[in-house]
């Protein structure tokens, strides 16, 4: 289900500013996409990087993020503005112009060569990106870990992680001669596949292909956040969700063998992660485990964490 | 008549001040600037090739990725082969949601493309108006200077009879008559010097009229082009919101057979801002073709008329720099057609 936010420019100056922020706040390690990359994304989304641009910034009004195609225009834009940038005339003139000039069309090209600017030397997150490597061979077998970040089907921005190790007459991973790891396109196209759906699935799933032995399935997702105008937001939020304010959580799902016992510690997903049982053919038992961080303006740090304590909850609050 | 106070008026031609050599400088800054114009619509031509051979690529994925989704060429266990409880997933085929993705991505970039290149064409054409403008200016200061030395050579040229009657009358050696002869060589000197400067106006301004039909068909030419792709980018754009919203919908679900029909809508709406770009590439190429190779055409000619009219200025020049003001006059007085001007640009009461 979507339900699109337009925020004016004004209105997403400040929804970038706050993003970024609550993003840079939760430290987020291996398991989310990488934070700097992603926060220089939402950065160029805001009028202060692309100088008016564009008109506005659609948000997904569930996940708190911008839809697919504000991130797809970015990583457009970014490229046009590489095989452009010379065809255009400097900045000065283009100032001068836009200043002296009545037609409207200069003021846009001035304000487009600086947003170019900005675009041509910057790095963004990609949209959807994988990758494999190699963790060590054991015998016959070879462990490999598989990364996909991708932006998934609710615009949440996630990372999968999964450890596995293949023997030696299964082909979804191989070695080139330096030993890089390489994914086969049917592994890449079956973990893009399941990247919407949880650990746990992916876990059983992928352990079921002949060859293949799952150790650790880990999702991190980025979102939702909850931010003014935004929908669902759960009541005992709803009073930090201010004009000003937002609250972002962050989640890691991890379904592994080392797990000794599954558990919850997510507020917005209270179920019990049941441990799967033996009437699944798996060559290892595994547990599950879901946690989630939040980030939300600093002078509401502590009553956040109070209401999840009293929610029996040990989720970690950022301030920012 | 007063002798004197004709001869001894100075004439105030306005804007640039003319000569052979100014007027040369003239007109290759004025071509210089066309040459450049003309430069720009061919760069524009090329980044049109491009965008149309990218297209013609883009096309014929979009060809294939339809085939793929009706399940052409495909089995039936293959095509099912996708789903996680297939029996052999690690033999599945690359997701469909991925392709969709990419595609989504690709057809952005080429809207966006389309959007900037639709941009640099109104720069380049509110550019030209401005060019416009400052050719209307010089050609209106040209005209003006062309009417003000018309005026003079026909007074000048009244004056030079009225002395030749005059010194009919008289001992031609007589003082009052070596006067009068005075005169009537500063009349035939001025005169000489202003039909020149006529002619020199004259040339400038059919000239500059010349240049400024070029730039009035620069300007339709890429008013044209410039409208044609902001319908497409409109178009597109409108078609790529839609099907964002769709991509997204579908999500992971895009493996899933059920959603088949949705997906080919979502393709089907792809494919048509793709035809509208195809069209656009198609119809425009033939435009550039029509226009731009007539156009260059045109200008050459435009050359190689200016060169013959500068060089009949710059021999009338160098007699005038000889004080060779008889054989500069008596080509004048041949040119009947630069003395039918001079008549019609003189106000009736003169």
């Amino acid at each position: 289900m979507n339900d699109i936010r337009r925020l004016s420019n004004q209105e997403a100056t400040l929804y970038c500013e706050n993003l970024s922020a609550a993003i840079r706040a939760a430290r987020l390690n291996q398991s989310f996409p990488k934070s700097r990359l992603l926060c220089a994304s939402i950065n160029a989304m805001g009028p202060d990087f692309h100088h008016g641009f564009r008109d506005d910034l659609k948000v997904d009004g569930y996940s708190g993020l911008p839809v697919y195609s504000e991130w797809t225009l970015l990583q457009a834009d970014q490229q046009i503005a590489i095989q452009s940038l010379h065809k255009m005339k400097s900045l000065a003139e283009l100032c001068e112009k836009a200043k002296t000039h009545e037609n409207e069309i200069f003021t846009r090209q001035w304000i487009k060569r600086k947003y170019y600017e900005n675009l041509k030397g910057a790095q963004f997150s990609p949209i959807s990106q994988t990758s494999a490597s190699l963790r060590g061979k054991r015998g016959a077998t070879t462990a490999f870990s598989v990364v996909l970040d991708k932006l998934d089907v609710n615009s949440l921005f996630l990372r999968y992680s999964i450890d596995l190790v293949q023997n030696a007459n299964a082909q979804a991973l191989q070695l080139s001669t330096d030993e890089v790891a390489l994914q086969s396109e049917a592994l890449k196209s079956l973990v893009y596949r399941f990247a919407s759906l949880d650990a746990k699935y992916t876990f059983i799933t992928l352990g079921a292909i002949a060859g293949l032995r799952v150790e650790k399935v880990t999702k991190g997702t980025i979102g939702p956040v909850f931010f003014p105008g935004g929908k669902d937001i759960p009541d005992w939020l709803t009073g930090f969700v201010n004009t000003k304010g937002m609250v972002a959580s962050f989640g890691v799902e991890i379904a592994a063998t080392n797990i000794v016992e599954s558990s919850s510690n997510d507020p917005l997903f209270p179920e019990h992660p049941n441990r799967i049982s033996g009437d699944v053919n798996l060559d290892s038992k595994f547990s599950f485990f879901r946690d989630r961080k939040f980030a939300v303006e600093k002078k509401n740090v502590r009553a956040l964490r109070s209401i999840l304590e009293v929610k029996g909850y040990k989720s970690i609050v950022y301030g920012f | 008549m007063d002798f004197d106070a004709i001869l001894g008026k100075l004439r105030d031609y306005s804007g640039e001040k003319i000569s052979v050599r100014q007027l040369e400088d003239s007109i290759a800054d004025e071509r210089l600037i066309q040459r450049t114009q003309i430069r720009q619509l061919d760069t524009f031509r090329g980044s049109h090739d491009e965008i149309q051979s990218s297209l013609k690529i883009e096309l014929n994925r979009f060809k294939a990725l339809s085939k793929d989704l009706q399940g052409g060429g495909e089995t039936h266990a293959s095509f099912w082969s996708f789903l996680p409880w297939s029996k052999a997933p690690e033999n599945s085929r690359r997701s469909v949601e991925d392709t969709l993705r990419r595609q989504f991505e690709t057809s952005m970039f080429r809207m966006r493309e389309a959007a900037d290149f639709a941009d640099r064409l109104e720069a380049a054409r509110a550019d030209l108006y401005d060019e416009l403008d400052r050719l209307n200016q010089k050609i209106i200061d040209s005209s003006a200077n062309e009417e003000s030395a018309a005026e003079y050579v026909f007074e000048l040229r009244e004056l030079e009879n009225a002395l030749d009657l005059e010194l009919e009358m008289r001992d031609p050696t007589s003082t009052e008559s070596r006067t009068l002869q005075a005169k009537r060589d500063r009349t035939r000197r001025l005169l000489a010097e202003h039909t020149m400067k006529f002619r020199l106006y004259n040339t400038a301004e059919d000239r500059l009229v010349k240049l400024r039909e070029n730039t009035r068909q620069l300007v339709d030419m890429i008013g044209h082009l410039q409208s044609d792709i902001t319908r497409y980018v409109t178009a597109a754009s409108e078609k790529l919101d839609l099907v964002s919203g769709q991509i997204q919908a579908i999500g992971a679900a895009a493996d899933a057979a059920s959603v088949m029909l949705e997906l080919r809508e979502s393709l089907q709406v792809m494919t048509e801002s793709m035809n509208h770009a195809t069209r656009f590439v198609v119809e425009t190429q033939q435009y550039f073709r029509d226009n731009v190779d007539t156009m260059i055409g045109e200008l050459n000619l435009y050359d190689e008329e200016t060169e013959v009219a500068l060089e009949f200025a710059s021999a009338h020049n160098a007699a005038l720099d000889d004080l060779d003001v008889d054989a500069v006059l008596e080509d004048f007085h041949k040119d009947e057609m630069l003395a039918a001007k001079i008549d019609a640009l003189v106000p009736i009461e003169k």
